[in-house]
């Protein structure tokens, strides 16, 4: 009576039937839930009602519902302290902030950090979000994990770390292979381009929900509050704050911005306006995202190329006789009569796409009785009957549990191996590269079952099992759990280069596989052997049939890289490669009688130093240094009209001229924060010399102290109707008071002898001045373009939002928007702006050469051939240094997130990231420290288990 | 999505070839471009313009200076022909190189030797002889490859150099020491990565390649040719658009 599953697997993959129970996984047989797809489609309504009924101040911080996060500050803080309310808010910030940690001033701290508090606060917030549905596969149980869904990233630990078997899988995940936002990512499969577009895809996806959310938002604000919300929509200084505040300026921003010198005042703080309407706008945004949702699902399916990965048992791709249980990975056969020739089969909601390369799922026969049954594992095509069992018909394939042979379209079967029934884990393996369909059980990799032509297949081919008599029972692993059978050996040699199986001693788990190999000889082709023959073929190739005109592949190279350079405008490096080249041919001559015989076309390497490059040199120089100011200047004076006519490029300029003055009001606060501590630390080591004015700190200190309590007070006491723009700036002022004394600057100057009153006021005036600009700069940008489109309305919400973070760059979740690397994007928008108009190719050989090559690749994956083996990006993974550099990666997502600036390749379109991509980044920040961000590769989840 | 246009990807005009729009409308990486250059530069041991690139490209420096500088110090004597220095040099910064890549010593012996019989071409090859005893004759006594590429060398001693057959005369030629100074860059950069021995863009270039060859055999829908766009004056000029 023992439920076989657990005894299969108890020790290992869950902790044990108690704390299965308790952690709110079904236990696999006893619990019942009449659908999953009840649960994953309609949903409980538990977002938008349990929101605001919410009274624990822990759970709101994790539960701030995506549409009130401009609210937040509002609705918490009625009930909340200051702290809890700005934490509140940042935490929906956070959550909805869609990229990835990546700031390269903090992308180490951020990646390590992930685990600990904000990057909790993000993934509880995701999770818990997934009462909508669409967040999570796993909402029901998305409460109950939440303590370990913040430890676990996007990848559990151990595909990171490549550890053993045991650590591998955290053990208090029961499906450590699906994310938190529902991505299910089978170890196997990391590594394969296929899983890395399915995962863009999914970022893409939530990012989408996101926009939907942010847009009922909108919708929602402006009617349930008074004043018009929309930042452009209206000049007056109020209105600029009643973007985010949802309610009347004055009051977020002397909120949002008031807050924390008012903590450190240690007075409460009780929000000048009430926000009303707060449930209103939940339910509204909740119901409208996830619709949103189920639009994209259906579109998603549609791709043929990237069709999501099996994931679940269909229950509307069924036989009567059985019924999905346990979210939809249990089948059960309620025991209808049948005939002898007739059976009930099932298939997965997903297709296996062809572009896999090799895809594999598991089967767990759970039936009680311990008897030989007909069950039959394998995959079917969508047209296969499911009244029969699978393999009996054309189309499918099966190996069949009573008798141990399998099936393709025969109804004896031919013999295979050992029949299988209760307790077996029975695998099906489809390799589409070699045309293959094999079986494992228990773990063991039996040969290979049959043999395929994917041409001669109609149609696409799912996962199936078909069973016969009542209560049967089995339950599917399609990759959300570690499989029994040791697929990531398998595919491992897939992902390994042939100089490092040379070097490398072999383990002992490749010396069983020779072994296995040697055994299965007859039937069983290693995939290993296949990518090492495509990556002799690709060595073979004389890369000078890209451009015959050159003699070498390095002087092709040479002239690639120059001509890059000079596209792009780095003047320097050009004229540096250029002097080197020559020197190089120079040296050729030395004691040398006979010419060099360089061909035709390397024999001049010309780098005139031509204006044109050197202005746009400069312009790029200019963004990247942050001083878009001369950017613009330049450009009026080289290329006036280039802005003119891309007003995209306009914007993004005048976007990051904002986030610039952000950044550097930001820094210039965080100085005067951190003063006081690094103050007096740095006086301490000085000496007893500058005893004195660290005494002066001190005084200082506590004064302000005062001065920062009375301000607070005076807030609480402002009149509703002052502007926004006086009372943030008359706020950053007093807070700029209270803590500014003891700044690093004011201390070292006061070890210089200065007085450290008047640099803390120099200080703190130029603070105050900048906040001042800021909003003026701000509402300028809002006022104008009026006719702005949506997505610029909501790029615009998101930077101005930067105003309401008293220090962004204190707060992880939305520092990376001001992370420097974000110039890079809007630099090279620029520069190709430039270029366009001046009439040149937009693109370099170069660049062109790697879409081609990406294109090419794509192209030959899509018959499962040798493409799905090779990956660029592993490339440049490869290149050594390259994982020590996480600040340009992960910046560059940043680049993504804000502005969009770089779609891809893949369809992944602006802002990727996402809960998920948070989630993702921060996990993998912990275990990894300092791999670089991107896309968070699958590629690199498994090179670093290599 | 229309905030994706911004990445360059250009509207691409309906007359292009279906995979050449999808080239033009892809965006790109620029960080992976720019990786992929400066793997190039370090690789190729082009100091100074790795350096500069690393400062405009605001990147950090992929492989060591010190490492970068003493492949290019390598690689430069060589070119020279100023083989023995280079050999010194190179067991320096690794003595067992060259015991464990006997080919790359073999191939730098043979350098050393031409070099020899150019300077002593007309005069006395007594020293060109002395050393390939010395140095050549016992490692290619067992070694029909070293022997063949021996004996061509040695019968430089023996014909003018004004009338070598084609084969010969490539031995003359500079690009040797230049095909020697890249192996012999290769061979260090394999011994300290040796999971990336080779520069990812020439690894592009010939996956290019490889993979338009294999999906023209599929009867892929592809244009006649797949243009780089690259004008091979490399100046910087207009360039046509791919057609």
């Amino acid at each position: 009576m023992t439920n076989p599953y657990q005894q299969q697997h108890g020790p290992l993959a869950f902790p044990g039937g108690d704390s299965l129970a308790s952690s709110g996984m079904p236990p696999l047989s006893s619990t019942r839930r009449p659908s999953y797809a009840s649960v994953v489609s309609g949903g409980p309504p538990a977002s938008s009602s349990s929101r605001p009924a919410r009274s624990s101040g822990f759970s709101h911080l994790l539960n701030p519902t995506p549409d009130t996060e401009h609210q937040q500050p509002h609705q918490t803080s009625q009930q909340q302290s200051p702290l809890r309310n700005i934490t509140g808010f940042l935490g929906a910030y956070g959550s909805d902030s869609v990229f990835q940690t990546s700031s390269s001033s903090s992308a180490a701290a951020t990646a390590t950090a992930g685990s600990s508090s904000s990057g909790a606060n993000t993934n509880n917030n995701t999770s818990e979000w997934s009462s909508r549905p669409p967040r999570t596969g796993f909402p029901h149980f998305s409460r109950a994990f939440d303590l370990y869904m913040n430890k676990e990233p996007l990848f559990p630990s151990g595909s990171f770390s490549g550890g053993p078997e045991e650590v591998r899988f955290s053990l208090a995940n029961p499906m450590p292979n699906i994310t938190n936002t529902g991505f299910l990512a089978p170890s196997y499969l990391r590594g394969t381009i296929y899983l890395q577009k399915l995962e863009e895809q999914h970022r893409a996806k939530l990012q989408a929900e996101r926009e939907g959310r942010l847009a009922a938002k909108g919708q929602t604000s402006s009617v349930s509050s008074s004043t018009p919300s929309r930042l452009a929509s209206n000049g007056s200084g109020l209105n600029l704050a009643g973007g985010y505040g949802s309610k009347s300026a004055s009051g977020t921003s002397s909120n949002t911005s008031g807050a924390p010198s008012l903590h450190r005042g240690g007075h409460v703080y009780d929000p000048v306006e009430r926000q009303t309407s707060g449930s209103n706008t939940n339910s509204n945004g909740g119901s409208s995202s996830s619709s949103g949702y189920s639009n994209n699902n259906s579109a998603a399916d549609d791709d043929e190329d990237i069709a999501p990965l099996p994931s679940r048992w269909n229950k509307d791709d069924k036989d009567a006789a059985l019924e999905v249980l346990g979210d939809g990975y249990e089948v059960r056969h309620t025991g209808r009569q049948m005939s002898e020739h007739e059976a009930s089969a099932i298939r997965a909601d997903h297709y296996v796409s062809p572009s896999l390369g090799v895809y594999y799922f598991e089967v767990t026969v759970l039936n009680k009785k311990k008897e030989k049954t007909p069950i039959a594992i394998g995959l079917a095509t969508k047209e296969v009957n499911l009244g029969r069992a699978p393999g009996w018909e054309p189309g499918s394939w099966g190996y069949h549990g009573d008798d141990g042979r399998t099936f393709h379209a025969q109804n004896d079967g031919k013999p295979y191996d050992k029949p299988y029934g209760s307790g077996d884990v029975v695998g099906c393996l489809v390799n589409f590269r070699l045309g293959q369909i094999l079986f494992t059980r228990n773990g063991q990799e039996l040969p290979v079952a049959h043999h395929f032509d994917l041409k001669n297949i109609k149609g696409k081919l799912y996962p199936v099992v078909g069973m016969k008599k009542k209560d049967d029972h089995i339950l599917a692993n399609f990759g959300q759990m570690p499989f029994q059978f040791d697929i990531d050996g398998y595919m491992k040699p897939l992902s390994e280069s042939p100089e490092q199986q040379e070097t490398e001693e072999q383990t002992l788990l490749e010396k069983k596989k020779l072994v296995r190999s040697a055994l299965l000889k007859h039937h069983f082709t290693f995939p290993q052997k296949q990518r090492n023959m495509i990556q002799d073929a690709i060595r073979k190739v004389d890369a000078t049939r890209l451009a015959p005109v050159f003699k070498t592949e390095t002087e092709l190279a040479d002239q690639m890289v120059l001509q890059y350079l000079l596209h792009d405008g780095y003047m320097e490096t050009a004229q540096a490669l250029a002097e080197e080249l020559r020197a190089e041919r120079e040296a050729l001559q030395h004691n040398c009688g006979a010419q060099a015989s360089s061909s035709a076309a390397a024999s001049h390497i010309n780098v005139q130093p031509d204006e044109g490059a050197t202005n746009r040199q400069r312009i790029r120089e200019a963004v990247l240094d942050g001083d878009i100011d001369l950017a613009f200047k330049l450009c009026e004076t080289y290329y006036p009209d280039v802005l003119k006519e891309n007003k995209d490029v306009y914007f993004h300029l005048r976007c990051r001229k904002f986030i610039e003055m952000i950044r550097k009001e930001a820094e210039l606060r965080l100085a005067l924060e951190e003063g006081p501590a690094a103050g007096r630390r740095g006086v301490g080591r000085v000496s007893s010399s500058c005893q004195q004015a660290d005494d002066k700190d001190e005084e200082m200190l506590d004064e302000d102290d005062d001065t920062a309590a009375a301000a607070a007070h005076g807030n609480e006491d402002q009149d509703e109707e002052m502007s926004g723009i006086t009372e943030a700036s008359g706020i950053s002022a007093s807070e700029g008071v209270g803590v500014a004394t003891a700044s690093s600057t004011a201390a070292s100057r006061a070890a210089a002898g200065t007085s450290g009153a008047g640099a803390s006021t120099v200080d703190m005036e130029g603070l105050s001045k900048l906040s001042q600009d800021v909003l003026t700069y701000g509402m300028e940008l809002q006022n104008e373009f009026p006719e702005w489109d949506e997505d610029k309305h909501r790029q615009l919400d998101e930077i101005m939002a930067l105003i309401a973070y008293p220090n962004p760059l204190r707060v992880k979740e939305v520092a990376h928007m001001l992370d420097v690397s974000a110039r890079t994007q809007v630099a090279e928008a620029l520069n190709r702006a430039i270029m366009a108009s001046l009439g040149r190719n937009s693109r370099s050989a170069l660049e062109n050469l790697w879409c081609q090559t990406t294109i090419l690749l794509d192209e030959m994956r899509k018959d499962g051939g040798d493409g799905a083996f090779i990956s660029i990006r592993k490339l440049i993974d490869e290149i050594p240094g390259c994982e020590h550099q996480p600040s340009h990666n992960q910046g560059f997502s940043f680049g993504f997130g804000l502005f969009g600036l770089q779609g891809g390749a893949e369809p992944s379109g602006a802002g990727t990231g996402a809960e998920d991509g948070n989630g993702t980044r921060n996990g993998e920040g912990a275990q990894e420290g300092q791999r670089r961000g991107r896309g968070v590769t699958v590629e690199d989840a498994v090179e670093m288990s290599e | 999505m229309a905030s994706a246009t911004l990445s360059g990807a250009a509207q691409a005009p309906a007359s292009l070839h279906p995979f050449d729009r999808r080239v033009a409308e892809m965006a790109v990486h620029k960080d992976d471009i720019n990786r992929m250059i400066l793997d190039y530069l370090t690789s190729m041991a082009h100091t100074k313009a790795a350096l500069s690139f690393c400062r405009e490209a605001k990147l950090d420096l992929q492989q060591s200076q010190e490492f970068v500088e003493c492949r290019a110090s390598i690689m430069m004597l060589i070119l020279e022909g100023i083989v023995m220095k280079a050999i010194s040099l190179l067991n320096e910064w690794d003595p067992e190189l060259l015991d464990v890549d006997e080919e790359l010593h073999f191939d730098l012996l043979q350098l050393h030797l031409i070099e020899l019989i150019r300077m002593c071409q007309g005069k006395d090859p007594t020293p060109a002889v002395e050393f390939a005893t010395n140095n050549l004759a016992p490692r290619a006594a067992n070694n029909p490859k070293f022997l063949k590429k021996l004996e061509q060398t040695m019968a430089l001693i023996i014909f003018p150099h004004n009338s070598l057959q084609p084969e010969l005369a490539a031995l003359l030629s500079p690009d040797l020491r230049r095909t020697v100074a890249y192996k012999v860059n290769m061979a260090m950069l394999r011994r300290r990565y040796p999971a990336h021995a080779e520069p990812s863009l020439l690894w592009l270039m010939r996956t290019r390649i490889h993979a338009e060859d294999v999906c023209r055999s599929k009867g892929r829908n592809l244009p006649e040719k797949i243009d780089l766009g690259m004008n091979p004056e490399g100046q910087d000029k207009p360039e046509p658009m791919d057609t």
